[in-house]
Protein backbone atom coordinates (compact mmCIF):
# COMPACT_ATOMS: atom_id res chain seq x y z
CA UNK A 1 0.00 0.00 0.00
CA UNK A 2 1.09 3.45 -0.66
CA UNK A 3 2.56 4.92 2.21
CA UNK A 4 1.66 9.17 2.19
CA UNK A 5 4.64 11.63 3.47
CA UNK A 6 4.59 15.02 4.13
CA UNK A 7 7.90 17.16 4.26
CA UNK A 8 7.73 20.33 6.28
CA UNK A 9 10.85 22.90 5.72
CA UNK A 10 11.27 26.25 4.72
CA UNK A 11 14.55 25.44 2.57
CA UNK A 12 13.92 24.17 -0.83
CA UNK A 13 17.44 22.41 -0.50
CA UNK A 14 16.02 20.44 2.48
CA UNK A 15 12.90 19.67 0.81
CA UNK A 16 14.44 17.88 -2.18
CA UNK A 17 17.09 16.52 -0.79
CA UNK A 18 15.23 14.68 1.78
CA UNK A 19 12.58 14.07 -1.25
CA UNK A 20 15.50 12.29 -2.81
CA UNK A 21 16.37 10.33 0.07
CA UNK A 22 13.01 8.76 1.16
CA UNK A 23 12.17 8.08 -2.59
CA UNK A 24 15.33 6.24 -2.78
CA UNK A 25 15.09 4.26 0.43
CA UNK A 26 11.69 3.50 -0.66
CA UNK A 27 12.46 2.14 -4.25
CA UNK A 28 15.18 -0.23 -2.72
CA UNK A 29 12.39 -1.20 -0.06
CA UNK A 30 9.87 -1.19 -3.54
CA UNK A 31 7.51 0.35 -1.41
CA UNK A 32 5.15 3.27 -2.63
CA UNK A 33 5.32 6.90 -1.83
CA UNK A 34 3.52 9.74 -2.21
CA UNK A 35 5.39 12.98 -0.81
CA UNK A 36 3.50 16.20 -0.57
CA UNK A 37 5.78 19.04 0.85
CA UNK A 38 5.12 22.57 2.77
CA UNK A 39 7.35 25.11 3.52
CA UNK A 40 5.58 26.86 6.43
CA UNK A 41 3.20 26.03 9.40
CA UNK A 42 0.37 27.43 8.18
CA UNK A 43 0.69 25.38 4.55
CA UNK A 44 1.46 22.17 6.84
CA UNK A 45 -1.41 22.63 8.86
CA UNK A 46 -3.75 22.87 5.69
CA UNK A 47 -1.90 19.64 4.11
CA UNK A 48 -2.66 17.85 7.25
CA UNK A 49 -6.98 19.09 7.18
CA UNK A 50 -7.43 18.91 3.61
CA UNK A 51 -5.47 15.31 3.48
CA UNK A 52 -6.62 12.05 4.47
CA UNK A 53 -3.90 11.23 7.47
CA UNK A 54 0.23 10.96 6.85
CA UNK A 55 1.87 7.86 7.06
CA UNK A 56 4.74 9.73 8.25
CA UNK A 57 5.89 13.24 8.51
CA UNK A 58 9.26 15.22 8.70
CA UNK A 59 9.17 18.85 10.53
CA UNK A 60 11.94 21.11 10.74
CA UNK A 61 11.83 22.47 13.77
CA UNK A 62 13.03 26.45 13.00
CA UNK A 63 10.29 27.52 10.55
CA UNK A 64 9.57 31.14 9.65
CA UNK A 65 5.70 31.16 11.08
CA UNK A 66 6.06 28.81 13.96
CA UNK A 67 7.19 25.38 15.94
CA UNK A 68 6.83 22.45 14.26
CA UNK A 69 5.32 21.30 17.44
CA UNK A 70 1.93 22.95 16.44
CA UNK A 71 2.02 20.65 13.14
CA UNK A 72 2.48 17.68 15.03
CA UNK A 73 -0.23 18.68 17.54
CA UNK A 74 -2.62 18.76 14.86
CA UNK A 75 -0.87 15.67 13.44
CA UNK A 76 -1.56 13.93 16.30
CA UNK A 77 -4.89 15.26 16.66
CA UNK A 78 -6.06 13.46 13.16
CA UNK A 79 -4.83 10.21 13.92
CA UNK A 80 -2.11 9.05 16.47
CA UNK A 81 -0.86 6.93 13.86
CA UNK A 82 1.55 9.47 11.95
CA UNK A 83 5.29 8.54 12.66
CA UNK A 84 6.65 11.77 13.26
CA UNK A 85 10.18 13.02 13.55
CA UNK A 86 11.68 16.55 13.88
CA UNK A 87 14.77 17.91 11.92
CA UNK A 88 16.80 20.19 13.90
CA UNK A 89 20.90 21.42 14.00
CA UNK A 90 19.93 21.21 17.68
CA UNK A 91 17.69 18.63 19.24
CA UNK A 92 18.85 19.23 22.58
CA UNK A 93 16.97 22.35 22.94
CA UNK A 94 13.42 20.30 22.25
CA UNK A 95 13.83 17.94 24.88
CA UNK A 96 11.00 19.11 26.41
CA UNK A 97 9.05 18.38 23.19
CA UNK A 98 9.89 14.57 23.49
CA UNK A 99 6.50 13.82 24.02
CA UNK A 100 5.25 14.75 20.26
CA UNK A 101 7.92 12.96 18.05
CA UNK A 102 8.88 9.56 17.43
CA UNK A 103 12.39 10.25 16.43
CA UNK A 104 14.74 13.60 16.50
CA UNK A 105 16.79 13.88 12.86
CA UNK A 106 19.54 15.67 13.43
CA UNK A 107 20.57 18.82 10.76
CA UNK A 108 22.80 18.52 8.02
CA UNK A 109 21.34 15.40 6.43
CA UNK A 110 23.76 12.77 5.65
CA UNK A 111 21.90 10.63 3.27
CA UNK A 112 22.60 7.15 4.84
CA UNK A 113 21.77 8.27 8.33
CA UNK A 114 18.64 9.58 7.52
CA UNK A 115 17.69 6.50 5.54
CA UNK A 116 18.56 4.24 8.48
CA UNK A 117 16.05 6.60 10.63
CA UNK A 118 13.35 7.18 8.45
CA UNK A 119 12.82 3.24 7.99
CA UNK A 120 13.04 3.27 11.83
CA UNK A 121 10.47 5.79 11.68
CA UNK A 122 8.10 3.76 9.58
CA UNK A 123 8.84 0.67 11.62
CA UNK A 124 10.97 -1.02 8.60
CA UNK A 125 13.86 -1.77 10.16
CA UNK B 1 44.94 60.68 43.21
CA UNK B 2 42.30 60.99 40.82
CA UNK B 3 39.65 58.81 41.77
CA UNK B 4 37.73 57.24 38.71
CA UNK B 5 33.78 56.01 38.80
CA UNK B 6 31.52 56.60 41.88
CA UNK B 7 33.08 53.86 44.10
CA UNK B 8 31.58 53.59 47.57
CA UNK B 9 33.73 53.02 50.17
CA UNK B 10 33.11 50.23 51.65
CA UNK B 11 34.09 48.16 48.06
CA UNK B 12 37.67 46.10 48.36
CA UNK B 13 40.78 48.67 47.35
CA UNK B 14 44.08 47.91 47.01
CA UNK B 15 46.01 48.93 50.36
CA UNK B 16 48.98 50.75 48.36
CA UNK B 17 47.69 52.44 44.97
CA UNK B 18 43.90 53.00 46.59
CA UNK B 19 42.57 51.11 43.21
CA UNK B 20 39.57 48.94 42.87
CA UNK B 21 40.79 45.36 43.16
CA UNK B 22 39.89 42.84 40.74
CA UNK B 23 37.20 41.37 42.37
CA UNK B 24 34.70 44.09 42.91
CA UNK B 25 35.97 45.45 39.67
CA UNK B 26 34.64 42.63 38.10
CA UNK B 27 31.63 42.89 40.08
CA UNK B 28 31.61 46.48 38.75
CA UNK B 29 31.63 45.16 34.97
CA UNK B 30 29.04 42.70 35.35
CA UNK B 31 26.93 45.24 37.13
CA UNK B 32 26.82 47.60 33.95
CA UNK B 33 26.69 44.75 31.43
CA UNK B 34 24.12 43.19 33.20
CA UNK B 35 21.99 46.41 33.37
CA UNK B 36 22.58 47.14 29.64
CA UNK B 37 19.16 47.67 27.78
CA UNK B 38 21.08 49.29 25.33
CA UNK B 39 24.26 48.44 24.28
CA UNK B 40 25.19 51.57 22.48
CA UNK B 41 25.06 53.29 25.84
CA UNK B 42 27.25 50.94 27.10
CA UNK B 43 30.10 50.16 24.51
CA UNK B 44 33.15 49.12 26.50
CA UNK B 45 36.69 48.50 26.09
CA UNK B 46 39.43 46.31 28.70
CA UNK B 47 42.52 47.29 28.28
CA UNK B 48 44.56 44.66 30.46
CA UNK B 49 48.31 45.91 31.20
CA UNK B 50 51.14 43.92 32.24
CA UNK B 51 54.28 45.68 33.24
CA UNK B 52 58.02 44.16 33.81
CA UNK B 53 58.07 42.15 37.39
CA UNK B 54 59.21 45.71 39.46
CA UNK B 55 59.81 43.53 42.54
CA UNK B 56 63.21 42.68 40.74
CA UNK B 57 64.40 46.09 41.41
CA UNK B 58 64.42 45.72 45.30
CA UNK B 59 67.24 44.14 45.45
CA UNK B 60 69.62 46.66 43.24
CA UNK B 61 67.76 49.43 44.79
CA UNK B 62 66.39 48.66 48.34
CA UNK B 63 63.31 47.90 49.39
CA UNK B 64 60.15 49.25 48.64
CA UNK B 65 61.59 50.28 44.83
CA UNK B 66 58.21 48.37 43.68
CA UNK B 67 56.21 49.84 45.74
CA UNK B 68 57.16 53.36 45.28
CA UNK B 69 57.36 52.90 41.12
CA UNK B 70 54.02 51.21 41.09
CA UNK B 71 52.29 54.10 43.41
CA UNK B 72 53.39 56.64 40.64
CA UNK B 73 52.63 54.01 38.09
CA UNK B 74 49.32 53.92 39.06
CA UNK B 75 49.46 57.68 39.27
CA UNK B 76 50.32 57.96 36.00
CA UNK B 77 47.75 55.79 34.16
CA UNK B 78 44.49 57.43 36.82
CA UNK B 79 45.93 61.01 34.72
CA UNK B 80 45.32 59.52 31.09
CA UNK B 81 41.96 58.39 32.53
CA UNK B 82 38.24 60.26 31.81
CA UNK B 83 36.03 60.00 34.74
CA UNK B 84 33.81 57.72 33.51
CA UNK B 85 36.28 55.46 33.65
CA UNK B 86 37.68 52.97 36.09
CA UNK B 87 41.12 51.84 36.65
CA UNK B 88 41.84 48.69 38.91
CA UNK B 89 44.93 46.77 39.94
CA UNK B 90 44.66 42.51 39.09
CA UNK B 91 47.55 41.78 40.21
CA UNK B 92 51.31 42.76 41.58
CA UNK B 93 51.84 43.89 38.28
CA UNK B 94 48.92 43.48 35.95
CA UNK B 95 46.27 46.88 35.93
CA UNK B 96 42.98 46.66 33.96
CA UNK B 97 41.09 49.49 32.96
CA UNK B 98 37.68 49.64 31.57
CA UNK B 99 36.76 52.35 29.20
CA UNK B 100 33.23 53.95 28.61
CA UNK B 101 33.26 53.80 24.61
CA UNK B 102 30.38 55.67 24.39
CA UNK B 103 31.81 58.83 23.68
CA UNK B 104 33.19 56.99 20.68
CA UNK B 105 36.35 57.00 22.40
CA UNK B 106 39.57 54.24 20.85
CA UNK B 107 40.95 51.89 23.09
CA UNK B 108 43.96 51.76 20.95
CA UNK B 109 44.27 55.52 21.42
CA UNK B 110 44.74 55.42 25.06
CA UNK B 111 47.03 52.18 24.70
CA UNK B 112 49.52 54.23 23.01
CA UNK B 113 49.13 57.07 25.38
CA UNK B 114 49.78 54.53 28.19
CA UNK B 115 53.12 53.50 25.96
CA UNK B 116 53.78 57.09 25.59
CA UNK B 117 53.66 57.89 29.04
CA UNK B 118 55.70 54.78 29.75
CA UNK B 119 58.63 55.81 27.51
CA UNK B 120 59.42 58.46 30.27
CA UNK B 121 61.60 57.61 33.07
CA UNK B 122 60.24 56.66 36.41
CA UNK B 123 62.40 58.33 39.30
CA UNK B 124 62.46 56.67 42.69
CA UNK B 125 65.16 58.66 44.95
CA UNK B 126 67.55 59.15 42.79
CA UNK B 127 67.52 56.16 40.35
CA UNK B 128 65.79 56.03 37.28
CA UNK B 129 63.80 53.53 35.65
CA UNK B 130 62.09 52.43 32.45
CA UNK B 131 59.09 50.20 32.26
CA UNK B 132 58.71 48.23 29.96
CA UNK B 133 54.34 47.06 29.45
CA UNK B 134 52.41 44.70 26.81
CA UNK B 135 48.46 45.62 26.78
CA UNK B 136 45.48 43.49 25.15
CA UNK B 137 42.31 44.96 24.27
CA UNK B 138 38.82 43.71 24.32
CA UNK B 139 35.52 45.02 23.59
CA UNK B 140 32.22 44.62 24.89
CA UNK B 141 29.43 43.45 23.50
CA UNK B 142 31.15 42.13 20.55
CA UNK B 143 34.10 40.00 22.23
CA UNK B 144 31.66 38.60 24.77
CA UNK B 145 29.06 39.82 27.45
CA UNK B 146 30.30 38.78 30.97
CA UNK B 147 33.59 40.65 32.59
CA UNK B 148 35.32 36.67 32.56
CA UNK B 149 35.22 36.47 29.18
CA UNK B 150 36.35 40.18 27.85
CA UNK B 151 39.18 39.99 30.75
CA UNK B 152 39.94 36.57 29.36
CA UNK B 153 40.56 37.66 26.06
CA UNK B 154 42.16 41.15 26.67
CA UNK B 155 44.25 38.66 29.04
CA UNK B 156 44.86 36.26 26.33
CA UNK B 157 45.36 39.32 23.12
CA UNK B 158 48.11 40.94 25.46
CA UNK B 159 49.82 37.48 26.02
CA UNK B 160 50.22 37.72 22.16
CA UNK B 161 51.43 41.42 22.29
CA UNK B 162 53.95 40.10 24.23
CA UNK B 163 55.05 37.13 22.22
CA UNK B 164 55.47 40.12 19.75
CA UNK B 165 58.06 41.79 21.92
CA UNK B 166 57.54 43.75 25.32
CA UNK B 167 56.40 47.17 24.98
CA UNK B 168 53.33 45.93 22.80
CA UNK B 169 49.91 46.85 21.91
CA UNK B 170 47.33 44.16 20.97
CA UNK B 171 44.00 45.59 20.07
CA UNK B 172 41.56 42.65 19.22
CA UNK B 173 38.61 43.62 16.94
CA UNK B 174 35.81 41.65 17.45
CA UNK B 175 36.10 39.17 14.63
CA UNK B 176 39.47 37.74 16.28
CA UNK B 177 39.02 38.14 19.90
CA UNK B 178 38.53 35.19 21.19
CA UNK B 179 41.26 32.73 22.23
CA UNK B 180 41.98 30.26 19.51
CA UNK B 181 40.73 27.69 22.21
CA UNK B 182 36.89 29.51 22.52
CA UNK B 183 37.16 30.31 18.90
CA UNK B 184 37.61 26.51 17.95
CA UNK B 185 34.77 25.66 19.98
CA UNK B 186 32.48 27.99 18.94
CA UNK B 187 33.76 27.57 15.01
CA UNK B 188 32.78 23.73 15.47
CA UNK B 189 28.98 25.00 17.34
CA UNK B 190 28.41 26.69 14.45
CA UNK B 191 29.62 24.74 11.66
CA UNK B 192 26.50 22.89 11.52
CA UNK B 193 24.01 25.68 11.34
CA UNK B 194 26.86 27.33 8.60
CA UNK B 195 26.00 24.51 6.79
CA UNK B 196 22.70 24.57 6.81
CA UNK B 197 22.32 28.23 5.75
CA UNK B 198 24.23 28.74 3.16
CA UNK B 199 26.94 30.88 5.28
CA UNK B 200 29.66 28.31 4.05
CA UNK B 201 29.76 28.52 0.03
CA UNK B 202 32.12 27.50 -2.38
CA UNK B 203 34.17 29.22 -4.56
CA UNK B 204 35.62 27.76 -8.03
CA UNK B 205 39.41 28.34 -9.19
CA UNK B 206 39.84 27.65 -12.93
CA UNK B 207 42.14 25.76 -14.15
CA UNK B 208 44.00 25.97 -17.77
CA UNK B 209 44.86 23.68 -19.48
CA UNK B 210 48.13 24.14 -21.49
CA UNK B 211 47.66 21.41 -24.01
CA UNK B 212 44.27 22.69 -25.14
CA UNK B 213 44.93 26.22 -24.30
CA UNK B 214 41.61 27.44 -22.87
CA UNK B 215 39.79 26.84 -19.01
CA UNK B 216 39.23 23.13 -18.92
CA UNK B 217 38.12 22.80 -15.22
CA UNK B 218 38.28 24.69 -11.46
CA UNK B 219 38.82 23.71 -8.10
CA UNK B 220 35.74 23.98 -5.76
CA UNK B 221 37.05 25.84 -2.73
CA UNK B 222 34.76 25.93 0.59
CA UNK B 223 34.50 29.45 2.16
CA UNK B 224 33.02 30.93 5.48
CA UNK B 225 31.83 34.57 6.30
CA UNK B 226 30.88 33.59 9.42
CA UNK B 227 28.75 36.38 11.14
CA UNK B 228 31.20 37.85 13.63
CA UNK B 229 34.14 36.81 12.57
CA UNK B 230 34.13 37.58 9.14
CA UNK B 231 36.05 35.27 6.51
CA UNK B 232 37.46 31.74 8.63
CA UNK B 233 39.61 30.27 6.84
CA UNK B 234 39.48 27.12 5.24
CA UNK B 235 42.77 26.09 6.74
CA UNK B 236 41.01 26.86 10.12
CA UNK B 237 37.74 25.23 9.99
CA UNK B 238 38.00 22.30 7.50
CA UNK B 239 39.99 20.21 10.75
CA UNK B 240 37.45 21.41 13.10
CA UNK B 241 34.39 20.00 10.40
CA UNK B 242 36.50 16.86 10.57
CA UNK B 243 36.68 16.36 14.46
CA UNK B 244 32.84 17.14 14.54
CA UNK B 245 31.52 14.72 11.82
CA UNK B 246 30.86 17.83 9.74
CA UNK B 247 33.04 16.77 6.36
CA UNK B 248 30.47 14.87 5.35
CA UNK B 249 27.88 17.55 5.06
CA UNK B 250 30.26 19.77 3.42
CA UNK B 251 31.22 17.55 1.05
CA UNK B 252 27.44 16.74 0.24
CA UNK B 253 27.20 20.78 0.30
CA UNK B 254 29.96 20.49 -2.35
CA UNK B 255 28.43 18.00 -4.73
CA UNK B 256 25.11 19.21 -4.82
CA UNK B 257 26.73 23.10 -5.87
CA UNK B 258 28.62 21.21 -8.79
CA UNK B 259 25.54 19.74 -9.57
CA UNK B 260 24.37 23.43 -10.05
CA UNK B 261 27.19 24.05 -11.73
CA UNK B 262 26.87 21.87 -14.48
CA UNK B 263 23.53 22.65 -15.19
CA UNK B 264 23.91 26.26 -15.46
CA UNK B 265 26.95 25.40 -17.64
CA UNK B 266 24.66 23.51 -19.88
CA UNK B 267 22.52 26.22 -20.34
CA UNK B 268 25.46 28.10 -20.72
CA UNK B 269 26.73 26.19 -23.90
CA UNK B 270 30.12 25.64 -21.76
CA UNK B 271 30.93 21.70 -21.74
CA UNK B 272 33.87 19.41 -21.18
CA UNK B 273 34.59 21.25 -17.79
CA UNK B 274 35.63 19.40 -14.69
CA UNK B 275 35.03 20.32 -11.13
CA UNK B 276 37.70 19.07 -8.73
CA UNK B 277 36.16 18.65 -5.13
CA UNK B 278 38.52 18.00 -2.53
CA UNK B 279 37.50 14.82 -0.17
CA UNK B 280 38.92 14.74 3.47
CA UNK B 281 40.57 11.69 4.54
CA UNK B 282 38.11 11.58 7.02
CA UNK B 283 35.68 11.31 5.57
CA UNK B 284 36.97 8.75 2.72
CA UNK B 285 37.27 6.33 5.16
CA UNK B 286 33.92 5.99 6.50
CA UNK B 287 31.82 3.55 5.75
CA UNK B 288 29.44 5.67 4.48
CA UNK B 289 31.41 7.45 1.79
CA UNK B 290 30.79 5.37 -1.15
CA UNK B 291 27.22 4.60 -0.55
CA UNK B 292 26.84 9.30 -0.33
CA UNK B 293 28.58 9.52 -3.42
CA UNK B 294 27.10 6.96 -5.05
CA UNK B 295 23.44 8.38 -3.88
CA UNK B 296 24.38 12.08 -5.35
CA UNK B 297 25.85 10.86 -8.03
CA UNK B 298 22.30 8.96 -9.17
CA UNK B 299 20.30 11.74 -7.77
CA UNK B 300 21.89 14.82 -9.06
CA UNK B 301 22.87 16.07 -12.39
CA UNK B 302 26.26 14.57 -12.08
CA UNK B 303 28.63 12.58 -14.39
CA UNK B 304 31.69 11.45 -12.96
CA UNK B 305 33.46 12.11 -15.91
CA UNK B 306 33.36 15.89 -15.16
CA UNK B 307 34.44 15.13 -11.02
CA UNK B 308 37.39 14.95 -9.77
CA UNK B 309 38.41 14.36 -5.90
CA UNK B 310 40.80 15.49 -4.44
CA UNK B 311 42.72 13.67 -1.58
CA UNK B 312 45.83 14.44 -0.06
CA UNK B 313 48.41 12.05 0.40
CA UNK B 314 47.72 11.79 4.33
CA UNK B 315 44.97 9.00 3.45
CA UNK B 316 48.06 6.73 2.08
CA UNK B 317 48.63 7.03 6.02
CA UNK B 318 45.44 4.99 6.65
CA UNK B 319 44.41 1.35 5.87
CA UNK B 320 45.72 1.35 2.21
CA UNK B 321 44.03 -1.88 1.27
CA UNK B 322 40.34 0.16 1.77
CA UNK B 323 41.44 2.77 0.45
CA UNK B 324 42.53 1.20 -2.94
CA UNK B 325 39.35 -0.81 -3.18
CA UNK B 326 37.50 2.75 -2.76
CA UNK B 327 39.39 4.31 -5.05
CA UNK B 328 38.69 1.56 -7.59
CA UNK B 329 35.03 2.29 -7.19
CA UNK B 330 35.08 5.65 -7.55
CA UNK B 331 37.13 5.17 -10.78
CA UNK B 332 33.88 2.69 -12.00
CA UNK B 333 31.81 5.78 -11.59
CA UNK B 334 34.38 7.49 -14.15
CA UNK B 335 35.14 9.98 -11.18
CA UNK B 336 39.01 11.16 -11.67
CA UNK B 337 41.34 10.97 -8.50
CA UNK B 338 43.65 13.91 -7.86
CA UNK B 339 46.66 13.24 -5.61
CA UNK B 340 46.74 17.12 -3.64
CA UNK B 341 49.75 18.75 -2.30
CA UNK B 342 52.05 16.33 -4.23
CA UNK B 343 55.01 16.92 -2.61
CA UNK B 344 55.07 18.06 0.63
CA UNK B 345 53.65 14.79 3.05
CA UNK B 346 54.37 11.41 3.06
CA UNK B 347 54.07 9.84 -0.10
CA UNK B 348 56.39 7.28 -0.88
CA UNK B 349 56.80 7.38 -5.01
CA UNK B 350 56.10 3.48 -4.85
CA UNK B 351 52.53 4.32 -4.12
CA UNK B 352 51.92 5.77 -7.64
CA UNK B 353 52.67 2.50 -8.83
CA UNK B 354 49.27 0.80 -7.57
CA UNK B 355 47.21 3.81 -6.41
CA UNK B 356 44.57 4.45 -8.98
CA UNK B 357 45.66 7.86 -9.48
CA UNK B 358 45.03 10.39 -12.44
CA UNK B 359 46.53 13.53 -11.75
CA UNK B 360 49.58 14.82 -9.66
CA UNK B 361 48.43 18.09 -8.35
CA UNK B 362 52.13 19.56 -7.78
CA UNK B 363 51.91 21.89 -4.61
CA UNK B 364 53.27 25.23 -5.15
CA UNK B 365 56.12 25.13 -2.91
CA UNK B 366 57.94 23.87 -6.13
CA UNK B 367 56.07 26.59 -8.36
CA UNK B 368 57.24 29.30 -6.17
CA UNK B 369 60.38 30.98 -7.51
CA UNK B 370 60.81 28.66 -9.70
CA UNK B 371 62.13 31.37 -12.29
CA UNK B 372 65.16 31.95 -10.07
CA UNK B 373 65.62 28.30 -8.42
CA UNK B 374 67.65 25.95 -10.91
CA UNK B 375 67.15 23.09 -8.33
CA UNK B 376 63.55 23.82 -8.33
CA UNK B 377 63.56 24.01 -11.79
CA UNK B 378 64.98 20.46 -11.41
CA UNK B 379 63.09 19.08 -9.72
CA UNK B 380 59.94 20.55 -10.93
CA UNK B 381 61.19 18.41 -14.67
CA UNK B 382 61.54 15.35 -12.41
CA UNK B 383 58.07 15.10 -10.93
CA UNK B 384 56.25 15.92 -14.94
CA UNK B 385 58.92 13.59 -16.62
CA UNK B 386 57.88 10.60 -13.99
CA UNK B 387 54.16 11.41 -14.05
CA UNK B 388 54.46 11.66 -18.30
CA UNK B 389 56.31 8.01 -17.80
CA UNK B 390 53.34 6.73 -15.26
CA UNK B 391 50.75 8.12 -17.71
CA UNK B 392 49.64 10.38 -14.74
CA UNK B 393 48.32 14.16 -15.48
CA UNK B 394 50.22 16.52 -13.58
CA UNK B 395 48.27 20.08 -12.65
CA UNK B 396 50.46 23.11 -11.68
CA UNK B 397 49.46 24.76 -8.31
CA UNK B 398 50.60 28.31 -7.22
CA UNK B 399 51.24 29.95 -10.64
CA UNK B 400 51.55 33.59 -9.69
CA UNK B 401 53.37 35.12 -12.30
CA UNK B 402 54.30 35.29 -15.70
CA UNK B 403 57.88 34.10 -15.27
CA UNK B 404 56.75 31.07 -13.25
CA UNK B 405 54.34 30.30 -15.78
CA UNK B 406 56.79 30.41 -18.95
CA UNK B 407 59.19 28.23 -17.10
CA UNK B 408 56.69 25.95 -16.19
CA UNK B 409 55.22 25.30 -19.89
CA UNK B 410 58.41 24.46 -20.84
CA UNK B 411 57.93 21.10 -18.85
CA UNK B 412 55.14 20.40 -20.26
CA UNK B 413 52.37 19.86 -17.46
CA UNK B 414 48.95 19.19 -18.15
CA UNK B 415 47.66 22.28 -16.27
CA UNK B 416 47.82 25.33 -14.43
CA UNK B 417 46.09 26.53 -11.75
CA UNK B 418 47.17 29.94 -9.65
CA UNK B 419 46.12 33.58 -9.26
CA UNK B 420 48.16 34.54 -12.62
CA UNK B 421 45.30 32.20 -14.71
CA UNK B 422 42.51 33.31 -11.86
CA UNK B 423 41.80 33.75 -8.12
CA UNK B 424 39.06 31.69 -7.09
CA UNK B 425 35.84 33.08 -8.41
CA UNK B 426 31.64 33.15 -7.91
CA UNK B 427 30.06 30.50 -10.25
CA UNK B 428 28.61 32.92 -11.90
CA UNK B 429 31.75 34.71 -12.67
CA UNK B 430 33.03 32.09 -13.64
CA UNK B 431 30.65 31.33 -16.42
CA UNK B 432 31.05 34.49 -18.00
CA UNK B 433 35.03 34.34 -17.69
CA UNK B 434 34.53 31.13 -19.81
CA UNK B 435 32.10 32.63 -21.87
CA UNK B 436 34.73 35.64 -22.70
CA UNK B 437 37.36 33.14 -23.31
CA UNK B 438 35.60 31.05 -25.43
CA UNK B 439 34.86 33.44 -27.93
CA UNK B 440 38.33 34.69 -28.14
CA UNK B 441 39.08 31.34 -29.27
Amino acid sequence: MKKRILIVDDVEFNIEFEGKVIKSLMDELGIDIEIDTAYTVEEALSNIAENDRYDAMVIDMNLPDGSGVDIAKAALKKSEETRIAALTIYPSKYEDQHAFFDLFLIKPIMPETYKQNFGRLLGLE
Amino acid sequence: MQQHNVISKSVQVDPLTKLLDYVPFIDLLNQRFSSDSDSKKTLTALLFIEFDDLAQFNDIFGFNTDDQLIIQLSEKLSLLLKSEDVLARAGDNQYIIMQDLSASENPKELAKHIMHMLSEPFVVDTNIFYINASIGISCYPMDGNDAYRLIKTAKNTMRHAQKDGKNNIAFTPHRVALSSYEKSVRIMEDLPAAIENGEIYFAYQPQYSYTEERFIGAEMLARWRHPEYGEVSPEFFIPLAEKSGMVGPLTVKALVDASKAFTLFESEGIDDFSLSVNISPVFLMRSTFYKTIEFLMEQYPLSGKNINFEITEEVLMKNTDNLIKTLEKLKALDIGIELDDFGTGYTSLQHLAYLPIDTLKVDKSFVSGIDKNAKKKALFKAIVDMSHALNIDVIVEGVENSSEDRIIKTFKPTKAQGYFYSRPIHRDVLVEKLKQHNKQD
